[in-house]
């Protein structure tokens, strides 16, 4: 990851280091869309390690905007953002139900999920915007809160007891999250311009509540990390004069 | 500089049913049955017990239920015959139990299984007769002690014997296993030793009752 990082950020920057600021930067607001790449554990599908979240590739819907201090390269950026990263499927249904059948030695256990992976970001930080009138290269890092909407909640029935249920509770945990990117700005216009952007976004692990879990066997997962890498495409309004 | 798109009102529903039937349908619920892929089957329960006053005086009870190919228990019943204990009166003795499956090739071992899986597992001892309070509790109906003990089991003096189990399982508070135990002999008499297995998943507290039998064995004690 750090790797495709490196090399995305040269791609974009490489071809414009070359140009200097020609004009003030402008303060600007945008609206973003694109596709959320859940990354690492929050990825993860091995039933085994409580910490993989199964989380999928899914979309995310952001508004954000800068404003640059006396119209140079430096300037205070802020996005809220919206990202789901889909739901358990059956097969990672099946993967959970063989590894809990497995580890509660029961003949067979009977998994229901429901919810998504939603959550709502928050983020403020410093972000550099520098290249030509026409294409500007922005870099920038944020952090704020991160807002669990839910994430899927997953009853699990051991059959040897019909009544023996339980589960692990929807999380609307409210986290410390983060992000770090670049984008890449063409201007369309005086005003409005193209923005696409990468960006990796991740928050302090969310906490999972669990009903009715008696006894320390088989996936128990209480802290859940959620990390995803975001690409997208959306427009940018600057502002003043 | 900006233009805006004017939907018509029937545009305007078929986008919001459009958007609902999405929302909805990204919504849906899934439910899946996983199947146990293996299941060991439990065959034999020995004791082994140690004099830990006289480590030469070490013996092995065995209680063993074969299965046939079915897995069904073979018609000529459990074999007893070595499912038997002579102690020494005011005595301990340090015991560990052990779970094969012999309808396996190699036999499996069980007991390390257990020993794996101890958060929802757990054994219970019972000397029968006893005058304190059953910990398992007595067949009713159709049930039955498992040989050797009589059912229903016939008055007399109690057996006096006092199990400890000294295993731990890794429970955020843990409770007893029973693969390790000592037993504690008192003045001579006869009776029974009854030992259950439970299976507990995501039940064991420490009691008897949630739960089911894996496996149920009687030994014959004898403290002379």
């Amino acid at each position: 990851m750090k790797v495709n990082l490196l090399l995305l950020s040269a791609g974009l920057t490489l071809p414009l280091a070359g140009l200097a600021q020609s004009s003030p930067n402008k303060s600007y607001f945008g609206i973003n869309a694109g596709a959320s790449f859940a990354t690492g554990n929050f990825r993860a599908t091995d039933a085994g390690n409580s910490a993989s979240g199964f989380a999928k590739t899914g979309f995310t819907v952001a508004l954000d905007g800068a404003h640059f201090f006396h119209g140079g390269i430096v300037g205070l950026a802020g996005q809220v953002a919206f990202s789901d990263n889909g739901r358990l499927l059956a097969n990672d249904l099946a993967k959970l139900g063989d590894a809990y059948t497995e580890a509660f030695d029961v003949d067979a256990t009977t998994l229901r999920a429901r919810g998504r992976y939603r959550r709502l970001t928050a983020l403020v930080g410093p972000t550099l915007l520098f290249g030509g009138d026409k294409l500007k290269v922005e870099v920038r890092g944020l952090a704020g809160i991160n807002q669990m909407l839910g994430t899927p909640e997953l009853t699990v029935q051991l059959e040897d007891d019909p009544t023996n249920n339980f589960t692990q509770k929807s999380s609307r945990s409210l986290t410390f999250g983060y992000s770090a990117g670049l984008g890449l700005h063409y201007a369309l216009g005086e005003r409005l311009g193209l923005v696409a952007r990468t960006d990796f976004m991740g928050s302090s692990p969310v906490t999972i509540k669990n009903d009715n879990r008696n006894n320390t066997t088989g996936r128990f997962i209480e802290k859940q990390p959620v990390t995803s890498f975001n690409t997208t495409l959306g427009l940018a309004f600057t502002l003043g004069s | 500089m900006f233009s805006t798109v004017k939907l018509t009102p029937k545009a305007r529903f078929w986008a919001g049913a459009l958007l609902l039937t999405g929302l909805a349908g990204c919504n849906k619920d899934e439910e899946v049955v996983a199947p146990s892929v293996e299941n060991e089957a439990v065959t034999t329960m020995t004791l082994t017990v140690t004099n830990t006053a006289l480590a030469t005086d070490t013996q092995t009870a065995t209680w063993e239920q074969l299965l046939d190919r079915q897995g069904n228990p073979v018609a000529s019943g459990p074999d007893v015959s070595k499912a038997v204990l002579n102690l020494k009166p005011n005595a301990t003795y340090n015991v560990t139990l052990g779970l094969l499956d012999k309808t396996q090739t190699p036999t499996f071992d069980v007991a390390a299984e257990i020993k794996d899986r101890a958060n929802i597992h757990s054994f219970f001892f019972q000397p029968l007769p006893t005058t304190q309070a059953l910990i398992i509790p007595a067949p009713t109906g159709a049930d039955t002690y498992p040989l050797p003990i009589p059912t229903p089991l016939p008055a007399g003096a109690p057996l006096n014997l006092t199990v400890t189990r000294t295993d731990r399982d890794t429970n955020p508070t843990p409770l007893p296993l029973g693969i390790t135990n000592t037993f504690v002999t008192g003045a001579a008499s006869t009776g029974y030793l009854h030992v259950v297995l439970r299976h507990q998943p995501n039940l064991k507290d420490g009691s008897y009752a949630p739960g089911s039998t894996d496996f149920d064995a009687g030994f014959r004690v004898t403290i002379q």
